[in-house]
C-alpha cells in the first residue's frame, strides 16, 4: 500500500509541469494551427497573429504557435551534414571557420524562410521570434541533447538547442525539433510526428536528455533559479 | 469715466490673451493628435531588404518591403505608437512614431545565434533531429 502510494506521488511530481495545465484542453489551439498550415514564414508577425488572436489564455497561444511550428517546419539532415563537415574541416583554422559560420547562418535563415527547413537552432530560434511577437518571454537555450547512441559522456561541445517559455509567470521547458518527428536513419528522410511529450515536459524528465549550458535553464529546484 | 475706460481695455486685452492661448492650444493639441503618413526603406549591410514586415505593434496592420526594401504605411498613424520591423535572421527593430517622424531609413543588423547542431556519432534507428 505504502508503495503504491509511494509510486503516485512520485508520478504526480515528474509530471507537475504539465500538470499546471492539466485541465486546459488544446483541441482549439491545435485547430487554429491546423488552419495556418502551409502559412508562409515571410509574414511573421501576420502569422503569429493569426494563430493567437482568438485564444484567450497564454498557454493556448503558445500551444497554436507550438504546434504549428511542429507540423509545418521540417528537420533538414542535409544543412546538419553540411555544418558537421565543415565545423570538422576548419576546426584548426579560426578565419575559415569564422567565415563559414557567417555564411551558414545566411544559408540557414534563406532555407527557413523559403523551404521551411531547418535545424535544432533553427526551430528554437523560430520559436522563440514567433513568442516574442506574440507578447512572451521565450529563450533559446543551447547545451547537450543526449539520446540512445549520444550519450553526454561523448559529447565535447554543445549539440542542441531548445527553449524556455514563461507562462503566467513561471517558467516551462519545450524542444520543438524533437516534437516535430523524426529522421529515418536508412532513407535520412524527415516525417512529421507529433511528440507531445517535450511540450512544456516536466524539468526533471527534460533533464533526463537536455543539459544546458546554462544550468539555471534545468529549472531544478536546488540549481540557481 | 477713465478707469471704465482702461478696466474695458484691460478686459478687450485679456480677451485677446485668452483666445489667442486657447487657439494656440488648440492647435498644440491638434498637432499632438495629428496622424502621420509613414514611409520608408528598410536594408541589411548588402542593400535592400525585400519582404520586411513593418508591422503596427499588437495588430495585424502592416506593411511588406518591396525589392528595392521600400514600403508606405497603409494606415495613418498617431504619434507615440510603435512600429515593428520583423524579418527572419535579423534582430526585430522597435520604431516609436515620433512627432517629426515621415521616412524611415533603416539598416538592420543580422540576428545574434550560434548554429549548434551536429550530426550524431553513429546509426541508430529513428534519428530524431539535431545531435543524432
Amino acid at each position: 500500500m505504502v508503495r503504491i502510494l509511494f509510486i503516485l506521488l512520485f508520478s504526480y511530481s515528474a509530471f507537475g509541469q504539465i500538470n499546471d495545465f492539466a485541465k486546459v484542453d488544446f483541441k482549439t489551439a491545435d485547430k487554429i494551427a491546423k488552419a495556418q498550415r502551409g502559412a508562409s514564414l515571410e509574414e511573421l508577425p501576420q502569422l503569429v497573429h493569426k494563430l493567437t488572436a482568438d485564444l484567450d489564455t497564454e498557454v493556448e497561444q503558445f500551444r497554436a504557435l507550438y504546434y504549428w511550428i511542429c507540423h509545418n517546419i521540417r528537420n533538414d539532415y542535409n544543412l546538419l551534414l553540411k555544418n558537421e563537415r565543415k565545423l570538422k574541416k576548419y576546426a584548426n583554422d579560426s578565419v575559415l571557420l569564422n567565415d563559414w559560420k557567417a555564411s551558414f547562418k545566411k544559408e540557414l535563415f534563406l532555407k527557413l524562410r523559403s523551404k521551411k527547413r531547418t535545424i535544432c537552432t533553427g526551430y528554437a530560434y523560430l520559436l522563440k521570434e514567433m513568442a516574442e511577437l506574440a507578447g512572451f518571454e521565450c529563450e533559446l537555450i543551447n547545451g547537450y541533447g543526449q539520446t540512445k547512441t549520444v550519450r553526454f559522456e561523448y559529447l565535447t561541445s554543445p549539440n542542441h538547442s531548445w527553449n524556455a517559455i514563461k507562462l503566467n509567470g513561471k517558467w516551462y521547458l519545450c524542444d520543438p525539433t524533437w516534437s516535430s518527428g523524426l529522421i529515418d536513419s536508412s532513407t535520412y528522410e524527415f516525417h512529421f510526428i507529433f511528440k507531445e511529450e517535450y511540450f512544456l515536459m516536466a524539468p526533471n524528465e527534460f533533464a533526463e536528455a537536455h543539459r544546458p549550458l546554462d544550468s539555471k535553464w534545468t529549472l531544478l529546484e536546488g540549481t540557481n533559479n | 469715466m477713465n478707469k471704465n475706460h482702461n478696466d474695458m481695455k484691460i478686459l478687450k486685452t485679456l480677451s485677446f490673451i485668452m483666445l489667442v492661448l486657447l487657439v494656440f492650444s488648440s492647435n498644440a493639441v491638434q498637432a499632438q493628435n495629428a496622424e502621420k503618413a509613414i514611409k520608408g526603406v528598410i536594408k541589411d549591410v548588402d542593400g535592400p531588404v525585400e519582404n520586411a514586415t513593418v508591422v503596427l505593434k499588437g495588430t495585424d496592420i502592416y506593411a511588406t518591403t518591396n525589392s528595392e526594401g521600400k514600403f508606405i504605411f497603409p494606415k495613418l498613424l498617431k504619434v507615440g505608437v510603435v512600429l515593428e520591423v520583423v524579418h527572419l535572421g535579423y534582430t526585430t527593430v522597435p520604431i516609436i512614431i515620433k512627432q517629426n517622424t515621415s521616412f524611415i531609413n533603416l539598416e538592420l543588423t543580422d540576428y545574434v545565434i550560434e548554429i549548434i547542431g551536429v550530426l550524431r556519432m553513429s546509426t541508430d534507428e529513428n534519428s530524431d533531429g539535431c545531435n543524432h
